[in-house]
């Protein structure tokens, strides 16, 4: 038979059920008419019994119409409905349970779901430009350092001139300023400067006015911007005559020409275009600045074509030019993907799904108990002729009615959550989202978590069904009454107790171990936030610097200077009674680097890291405790010294024996990482100062020289707030190219960071509750249900005179092998990660008690009533 | 030979049957189960009920094709027919079947 004929009988058969049944129906009157015709004219039968006789020679019409349904391969849908009904019906008579189970599976599905969207997000954004799905983005990738190659200008003219697969091939360079309004008003604006193909590549008309052109791109043309529109309410108020007027950037002035609409960012989250004018003939190969480059793929060309032109592109520069290219390999890819997070990203769904797993092996316990009183209908169910996979169909069935509960639940709140949680995070990271970034729920998502009701509904429904319908176990119909002492927990039960023990005395002290020092961090905090402002003060622009030549190092050196003198006008302000600066602001997004001692050990361990001005520790409230404070001398001579935390100096080098330590950055590119710095000083009474979350143990002296942007710090005497506006005019009255940004009181900076914290200590105490709630019911359950199972065997062994001590000491004994095996795994597992703290060993063996004790408290009544049964009630079930 | 065993043994043997009854003309189900007992002369009873199960499976596996038609007395009814395919599967049913019955006549001549 050919393929596509067998898969059109097999569709029209399942497509057409009803039809199907009715032709069954049909054919079936017809083959009994016939047949009692046959009678009558046969045997001279009268027309009823001749039926009669019809009917029985078929041999069962309803059996046979069963048989061509299951023939159909369609038989499961027949029972469905009632399958569900009786699901729900479930559900409604044990709603502890329900509850207990719907909730904790709600849990599950919520964070796998949040994390999967997230995810997404990530990996696959989706561009809300019209055919935005086919925008790429190219960069030179340096083989020998195995980085990212941005300063391509040479590339790019290349590019643009040869490559037939790519159009509108777009550069932009990141540029952040701030702007000035002709009536005085400040703010910052990050951004590009791009080639006027950008906007082509984009395909949006401008809301106001025009976008960058070709001529704005030519040497001499007169300097314009666009804005975005949050930009443009923010400083404009919206005002539609702003087009055409003239603003400051720095120190360039520029005409406003066009606004783009809400909700436009390309290429990332940008509220400011500018020309990019950069000619190659200024700048050798691999300098100039570093641009990002966008195209799109011409109608009709794959990636892959593009990617094979490209490269042919690239082979040929490189054999031109092998001094800078020989190492370069041009690459091409979709917009927004070939992120670096995208495998760890999605690597991450694999312990949600497994907290999944373990979640519905749990409720699966739960609900053991309640398949296994139902024995004695399965059992008939088999007697009667259902098959084994219609029973296991018919109790997944039930359990899709509670994950599917679960997964509404689990959606709604990952809903909320990821909306709330993604600008929280957006918040702390104190960055726009990207334009394309959207917190909502994508149909993707959607159906992930329709698999996840799926697996879920297998493991609950599935587990106990096919124990349930084991082969011996069918033949429990004689004595039906006794069907639960007729189903054993076997090994898969107390496998589940050992995991779930073990996994509670592993998780629930790390997990309030990191919650409290999250919360320890937040308490008992003296330091004066509040009394603080802060600001980022940016260099002054400047045109697209190629590498570095004594000429930047001198402009470097001068806009140092730059930075200096503001710092001595800001410090000069009535009001303000200190200043010191940072390399960024502390607490925020500050990531840990690995740090390598040089002593024998040569450990490497991961610790934050400042810069900061020699007075940064005075103006903070924190003192030297050994050796010395940072100088000015240091700054100057660029000597490789730090000063370390107090508590990392004494955990690491036991104290005072700290000073004259050294320690490198391993992973730190080129000379920098073989550097060795010399520790000069300890410090306490930072940990506060530096932010929320893990403390700076590293300090070096700031150069404000190697940073595009530095951090001030401003203790004031007064409310901050009546500070803040007079800043930016006092930072232009010095040089109006010094860009100012992120001014705000140092409160408002950690609040959202110490709101995340409290989230994440939140989240953390749920799942614990959560845990450790289901681990209590599961293992009172399980142990109610084993002696009850044997609640008759006890009955009988007390009424033949056994001592009813030794009936409870055995029974006890075994229950507590299986949770002392539980503790045991998890003390294990745990010991790995908090041996050295006592407080979380003395948490361990509080866990390990509240398991025994709830696993006692569940033999104990069940156990107490079987004592109590009088020896004829016993014997008269046998 | 009891009538239960005779069924077992036929249960196997009925889509051969049923193909081999199709090979002469198309035949409506009631019609299949009085050729094959007119043929076997009444050896070959079968339960009349089972044979629908065993048309579904021969179409499922284009082994026969269906479609409605009228009888002599004007009832509506459906006709099965052989397709190539089903020829083609009838004739290597049935070699396969004297080879199996010759080597077990065989057997029972010698022993």
């Amino acid at each position: 038979m050919g393929l596509i004929q067998g898969i059109r009988v097999r569709l029209r058969l399942l497509l057409e059920r009803r039809a199907a049944d009715s032709r069954a129906d049909e054919e079936i009157r017809f083959h009994v008419a016939m047949e009692a015709d046959r009678l009558r004219r046969e045997e001279g039968l009268d027309a009823r019994e001749a039926r009669r006789r019809a009917l029985l020679a078929f041999g069962g019409v309803e059996k046979t119409k069963e048989e061509l349904r299951d023939g159909r391969g369609l038989g499961w849908l027949t029972g469905l409905p009632l399958d569900l009904k009786v699901g729900a019906r479930m559900l409604s008579k044990y709603p502890v349970l329900t509850l207990a189970s719907a909730l904790s599976l709600a849990v599950a599905v919520a964070v796998a779901a949040a994390w999967f969207e997230f995810m997404i997000d990530i990996v696959r954004p989706r561009l809300p430009l019209p055919e935005g799905e086919r925008i790429v983005t190219l960069r030179n990738r340096d083989l020998g350092t195995a980085t990212i190659e941005p300063r391509s200008l040479h590339d790019f003219e290349t590019w643009r001139r040869e490559l037939r697969s790519i159009q509108d091939l777009a550069a932009a360079s990141t540029v952040e300023s701030s702007l000035t309004t002709e009536d005085g008003r400040v703010g910052a604006v990050d951004g590009v400067r791009a080639t006027a193909s950008l906007f082509r590549l984009g395909r949006v008309q401008p809301l106001l006015g025009r976008l960058l052109t070709p001529a704005d791109l030519e040497p001499g043309a007169p300097p314009v911007i666009v804005l975005g529109h949050a930009a443009w309410q923010r400083l404009f108020d919206g005002d539609t005559a702003a087009i055409g007027e003239t603003v400051r950037l720095g120190a360039e002035a520029a005409t406003l020409v066009g606004v783009m609409p809400a909700g436009f960012g390309f290429p990332v989250n940008e509220e400011l275009w500018m020309p990019l004018r950069a000619n190659p003939l200024d700048h050798e190969r691999r300098a100039g600045p570093p641009l990002v480059m966008l195209g799109r793929l011409a109608p009709g060309v794959g990636l892959e074509e593009a990617r094979a032109e490209l490269a042919l592109v690239g082979e040929r520069t490189a054999a031109e030019f092998p001094q800078t290219h020989e190492h370069l390999r041009p690459e091409v890819q979709l917009f927004g993907r070939g992120n670096d997070m995208a495998r760890p990203a999605a690597l991450l769904n694999v312990p949600f799904l497994l907290f999944l797993v373990v979640v519905s092996a749990n409720v699966a316990t739960l609900l053991f108990a309640r398949t296994a009183r139902r024995g004695s209908e399965i059992a008939m169910r088999s007697a009667l002729g259902a098959s084994r996979r219609r029973i296991v169909l018919q109790l997944v069935t039930e359990a899709l009615v509670l994950t599917s509960m679960a997964a509404v639940l689990g959606l709604t709140a990952a809903h909320w959550g990821l909306r709330w949680g993604m600008d929280l995070f957006w918040e702390v990271q104190q960055t726009r989202p990207p334009f394309w970034f959207d917190s909502g729920l994508s149909a993707a998502s959607v159906v992930y978590v329709c698999i996840l009701a799926g697996i879920g509904a297998a493991i609950i429904g599935g587990v106990p069904a096919l124990r349930a319908t084991r082969r011996e176990l069918r033949h429990r119909l004689p004595s039906a009454g006794a069907d639960a002492a007729g189903m054993r927990f076997g090994t898969v039960a107390t496998a589940v107790i050992v995991v779930q023990v073990g996994l509670c005395v592993a998780f629930l002290p790390i997990a309030i171990l990191n919650g409290r020092d999250l919360l320890a961090a937040r308490r008992g905090s003296d330091f004066p936030a509040e009394s603080f402002l802060t600001a980022r003060l940016m260099r002054p622009l400047e045109e697209a610097s190629p590498a570095r030549d004594a000429a930047t190092e001198e402009r470097e050196t001068w806009s140092a200077e730059r930075l200096d003198e503001v710092r001595r006008r800001l410090h000069a302000q009535p009001g303000v009674l200190a200043v010191t600066r940072t390399d960024r602001l502390p607490g925020l997004n500050h990531p840990v680097e690995p740090v390598q001692l040089e002593d024998a050990s040569e450990e490497i361990v991961a610790q934050r890291v400042l810069d900061v001005d020699p007075d940064f520790f005075e103006v903070v409230g924190a003192s030297v405790a050994t050796g010395r404070s940072f100088t000015p001398a240091d700054v100057a001579s660029r000597r490789p010294v730090a000063i370390v935390g107090d508590a990392w100096a004494r955990e690491t080098f036991g104290g005072p024996s700290a000073i004259g330590a050294r320690f490198r950055y391993p992973q730190r590119s080129g000379e920098e990482g073989n550097r060795w710095y010399e520790i000069v000083g300890t410090v306490t009474g930072i940990e506060r100062a530096v932010g929320p979350g893990k403390e700076v143990a590293i300090f070096h002296p700031l150069r404000p020289a190697e940073h595009s942007s530095v951090h001030v710090y401003l203790r004031v005497a007064d409310a901050p707030e009546t500070l803040l506006p007079q800043i930016p005019e006092l930072v232009a009255a010095v040089d109006p190219r010094v860009g100012v940004a992120d001014l705000v009181p140092l409160d408002d900076v950690w609040r959202p960071v110490e709101r995340s914290d409290a989230f994440f200590v939140m989240a953390l105490g749920v799942v614990a509750a959560i845990i450790l709630l289901f681990a209590l019911i599961g293992i009172y359950a399980l142990m109610s249900f084993t002696v009850t199972q044997r609640a008759r065997e006890i009955g009988i062994r007390a009424a033949l005179g056994a001592d009813p001590r030794r009936i409870v000491v055995s029974i006890f004994s075994r229950a507590m092998a299986q949770i002392g095996l539980g503790v045991v795994a998890g003390a294990v597992l745990v010991s790995l990660t908090v041996a050295r703290d006592p407080e979380g060993l003395r948490l361990v063996a509080g866990v390990a008690a509240a398991m025994v004790v709830v696993g006692l408290a569940g033999c104990f009544l069940p156990v107490l009533r079987a004592l109590r049964i009088h020896p004829t009630e016993a014997f008269r079930a046998e | 030979m009891t009538a239960r065993t005779q069924t077992d043994a036929l249960r196997g043997s009925i889509d051969l049957l049923v193909l081999k009854t199709l090979s002469l003309s198309p035949m409506h189900g009631w019609g299949i189960s009085q050729r094959v007992q007119q043929v076997s002369d009444g050896v070959l009873e079968v339960n009349q009920g089972s044979l629908y199960p065993a048309l579904q499976r021969l179409e499922k596996r284009g082994l026969i094709t269906s479609d409605w038609g009228t009888t002599e007395n004007n009832r509506r009814a459906r006709y099965y027919r052989l397709t190539a395919a089903g020829r083609r599967a009838l004739g290597e049913e049935l070699a396969s079947w004297r080879r199996f019955a010759a080597g077990l006549e065989s057997v029972l001549d010698t022993t």
